[in-house]
């Protein structure tokens, strides 16, 4: 789901730096966050963090709500002090700059818009403060309106915008100051479902098309993972791992990224030299797996095959389209149970009952889906995918 | 201004704001409690109980305070939710008369209502606590509000749908399902109901009823302490009421968002899959 | 009532609407509006800045619940008691009379301006002040802390975020408070009643005198002809508050 969901959106974007020409493209500069702690009394909101975000990169933080990654993103606005760690952007020290002059552009939840003033007005805001002329405040705001597709709305008032229109202005406001970073406070946890996967390509686009060095915090990880160029996974206060989304779905490192990031099954585990041994199956594992003989790894419901028993059919993981990798599974496997089927449009989930007690999720095609009936006898076995095991309970 | 000047200036301002309101009352505190030939007394406070004019004011004062929040609530809040669910285009009227008594001077209500209740005392009897009639009237400005916040705030509609597709009638609906839910909002009409019936004077004096405010004022004539000692008490009584409630309300407000940010916030397994 | 103001007798004339237009009638309804004006100004300033006082402290602080509901029952407070307590405070014995009189040799009583216009003045502040704060609490606490964000990271220093989005955003419902403020101190009568016991300096009292009037037989009618009015003035003044709210509702929903 998310690779292709990912896919798209890298293409709907035009590569970074190039086709810019209504915008100045900055480049952008490099933002540092160091060993930043935040504690409300004997609350830890950040605890140590670490991020370093390279020129014109788009770093989504994620995780659940409590995590402290708001607080880093308005740590970094400048709207809260840290109560340890350096803010550097550019290289230069911001721990000390008032917020109102750190030159950053910053999109909150919702509405943020000035509710007084026109769509325009809104957006000239910012340069009015800088004292710009009147005519170079509508220029610029005319062409920012253009490049969030409003330009046809700049008279209009927020309480006349819906929702995901109102969040275009927000972002074309925050664009106008020419910012030097980008910040996005969950910008689109507010709107319907719809607008925002509309609304997140769009974005995308726009920050590619202006190279803007920029933060987006969310707790949606199809989010994170469709728009951002690398992913941090934060959990009380830390960055438990930060990498493109592709190596953070495939090679989580901890138990809570696996566990956060995409559905997962809990799988007992038998280590065997440098393999672990999940349903009979023998698969590498990944680094950061317990030293322990036993314990669960954490499987992906794609990499998990579903077979008929009378052998009519056969399901198996997406990955597994080209038939060279039946063989390396061949014998190997347990039975078990179809107890329930959900179809997600071109994937089916089925969920399978094994002998030992426990249960099972796996992704399969449609067309397999329709094979498995519940109540039907099958074998379920694994894909030889690397796999994270982490201690049992 | 920095932060420390600023909250020196607020400090300052507070004590400033505190003194206007608390030397008027602090002045009623000393004369209720002057004694005749110089000295301190409590006479006064205690007349509060002992003399029978008053306590009788007081208890009708009470009633008619009870009365009144029983009947702005047996007529607003059916109303109200009723409007919302069926005819949310009357809506603005609703408002329109709910807001009207607060335009028309209470002074005007008086000389509008001699004619009226010349039909009242004839069908009811000539009781003090036909002016419950007047009084949730009155009241309706301020419950209006309160109760409007309240049921803004929760989803009437669904969760009467919810109620109905179970099977409850709309008297299970509106009592069992919505009024628990806008109970603070009951509670803060109510009480300023309560605040204002017991400080009415206008009405009652004009009308020539006594209650609470217009004996305090006779006594205000023959035992000036005994007269300052009730009205203080009175406003001291509410007070206390509402800081109450205020403790009341908060705690309920603040549990319930607390609910919807859990709800409005999609669970992280769901969300995957979708594209 | 409105047919009893066009009426004498029973039967219909004008003469009642034309007394409206008398000389005492008329000076009385321009103290009335003087002091509802004054005393609306000066509420919805000084009410404002406590809401803001009270606003800044956290919603769960023990300040903010005082204040809110002393502010409830104060706002309600009035009539012969009140007037008596400013009567205890500066009338020719009042505590803070003799203290500065005993101290400073200080004579604030003066020729009893608290009997007349003045000291209505203050005393209508005693009421007006809290009902501002209740009123106009809602407004301020419609202020969103992302609007204060926002403009301070688009680079808005704190006075830039008041004169350019804060008073800006306030404006109706301010002035929809101060017109609110201004129907309550027009309406208010008991207070009015016992401080002022001669004369009849504001249309209420007027009223009064009409209606309690045993001399002239009659004047019942004059009476509703001044009620008349006042209903007339307040309505303007209400509709006008209608016209902000819906404004401010629109912008602070």
């Amino acid at each position: 789901m998310s690779t292709s969901a990912q896919s798209s959106a890298r293409s709907s974007g035009h590569p970074s730096g190039t086709d810019a020409t209504a915008t100045s493209t900055t480049g952008g500069v490099e933002v540092v966050l160091e060993q930043l702690t935040r504690h409300y009394g004997h609350v830890r909101a950040l605890d140590g963090l670490d991020l370093r975000i390279a020129p014109g990169e788009l770093v989504a933080l994620l995780g659940p709500s409590g995590c402290g990654k708001t607080t880093a993103l308005r740590i970094l606005a400048g709207l809260e002090q840290a109560t340890s760690g350096r803010v550097l952007v550019g290289g230069t020290d911001q721990s000390r700059v008032p917020a109102n002059k750190r030159d950053m552009g910053m999109v909150f939840q919702a509405y943020s818009l000035f509710p007084h003033m026109t769509v325009a007005e809104n957006v000239a805001f910012g340069l009015k403060l800088r004292g710009r002329s009147r005519g170079q405040r509508d220029q610029r705001a005319t062409e920012m309106l253009e490049l969030v597709g409003l330009g046809a709305h700049r008279d209009r008032y927020a309480h006349q915008l819906s929702g995901g229109q109102q969040q275009r202005v927000a972002l074309a406001r925050a664009l106008a100051i020419e910012p030097s970073v980008l910040l996005l406070d969950e910008p689109l946890s507010a709107l319907d479902a719809k607008v925002r996967t509309q609304l997140r390509d769009e974005i995308r686009r726009v920050q590619l098309e202006v190279g803007t060095t920029t933060l987006f915090v969310t707790h949606d990880q199809e989010e994170a993972l469709a728009i951002a160029d690398r992913v941090g996974v934060m959990s009380q206060g830390r960055l438990d791992q930060i990498a493109p989304p592709t190596e953070l779905y495939a090679q989580p490192r901890t138990r809570f990224v696996a566990e956060f990031v995409g559905l997962t099954n809990r799988l007992p585990a038998r280590r065997d030299g440098d393999v672990a041994v999940v349903l009979g199956c023998r698969l590498p594992r990944l680094d950061g797996s317990a030293d322990g003989a036993d314990g669960v790894a954490l499987v992906r419901p794609e990499a998990v095959r579903v077979a008929r028993l009378d052998g009519a059919a056969e399901g198996a993981g997406d990955a597994a389209a080209d038939g060279a990798a039946d063989s390396a599974t061949d014998g190997a496997g347990v039975r078990g149970r179809v107890t329930s089927r959900a179809f997600l449009g071109p994937v089916s989930r089925v969920s399978c009952d094994l002998a030992d007690g426990s249960s099972v999720t796996a992704q399969v095609s449609s067309a397999q889906a329709q094979q498995l009936p519940t109540g039907e006898q099958v074998r379920v076995s694994v894909e030889p995918v690397p796999v994270l095991v982490v201690p049992a309970d | 201004m920095n932060a420390t000047t600023w909250r020196v200036v607020r400090t300052l301002a507070l004590l400033l704001f505190a003194a206007f309101f608390a030397i008027p009352l602090l002045a009623m505190l000393d004369f209720s409690t002057r004694a005749p030939g110089g000295g301190r007394t409590g006479q006064a406070w205690a007349n509060l109980v002992q003399d029978p004019a008053l306590s009788q004011a007081i208890i009708t004062s009470l009633l008619l305070a009870a009365f009144t929040v029983a009947g702005m609530l047996v007529l607003l809040v059916p109303t109200m939710i009723w409007v919302r669910l069926r005819v949310p285009g009357a809506g603005r009227l609703v408002e329109f008369l709910c807001l009207l008594p607060l335009t028309i001077p209470a002074l005007v209500i008086v000389v509008g209502m001699r004619n009226v209740y010349a039909w009242v005392n004839y069908l009811v009897s000539d009781s003090v606590l036909t002016l419950t009639f007047v009084y949730v009237v009155l009241v309706l400005p301020y419950s209006y509000r309160a109760l409007d916040a309240a049921l803004s705030s929760i989803n009437v509609s669904t969760l009467a749908e919810a109620a109905r597709s179970l099977g409850a009638g709309w008297p299970t609906v509106i009592v069992r399902v919505i009024v628990p839910n806008i109970r603070s909002g009951l509670l803060s009409a109510a009480f300023i109901s309560v605040a204002l019936v017991l400080g009415e004077f206008t009405i009652a004096s004009l009308a020539h009823y006594d209650n609470l405010q217009v004996v305090i004022n006779l006594l205000g004539k023959s035992a000036a302490t005994t007269s300052v000692a009730a009205s203080l008490a009175a406003l001291i009584f509410a007070s206390v009421l509402l800081v109450l409630l205020s403790f009341v309300g908060r705690s309920r407000r603040t549990g319930r968002s607390g609910t919807s940010e859990l709800v409005g916030a999609p669970s992280p397994g769901t969300t995957e899959g979708t594209t | 009532m409105v047919v009893g103001a066009f009426q004498e007798g029973g039967s219909f004339t004008l003469t009642n609407v034309e007394a409206l237009f008398g000389r005492t009638a008329l000076a009385a309804l321009g103290r009335s509006v003087l002091l509802s004006g004054s005393t609306a100004v000066i509420g919805a300033v000084l009410g404002g800045f406590l809401t803001y006082l009270v606003v800044t402290a956290p919603a769960t602080s023990v300040l903010r619940r005082v204040v809110v509901s002393v502010c409830g029952v104060l706002a309600q407070f009035g009539g012969v008691t009140l007037a008596f307590a400013f009567i205890a405070t500066l009338g020719f014995s009042g505590v803070v009379t003799q203290l500065l009189r005993d101290s400073m040799g200080v004579d604030v009583f003066g020729s009893g301006w608290l009997f007349g216009l003045p000291g209505l003045i203050l005393v209508y502040c005693y009421f007006q002040i809290p009902l501002m704060v209740i009123v106009f609490l809602p407004a301020l606490e419609g202020l969103r802390p992302q609007w204060r964000e926002a403009a301070v990271n688009l680079g808005a220093t704190t006075w830039q975020y008041w004169t350019r989005i804060a008073l800006p955003l306030l404006r109706p419902a301010f002035l929809g408070s101060m017109l609110l403020l201004f129907a309550n101190a027009f309406a208010a009568y008991a207070t009015a009643a016992a401080l002022v016991s001669q004369g009849s300096p504001i249309t209420p009292l007027l009223i009064r005198a009409a209606l309690t009037s045993e001399i002239i037989l009659g004047r019942q009618d004059l009476a509703f002809a001044l009620a008349f009015e006042m209903i007339i003035v307040v309505a303007l003044v209400m509709a006008g508050y209608a016209l902000l709210v819906r404004r401010t509702s629109r912008w602070l929903r």
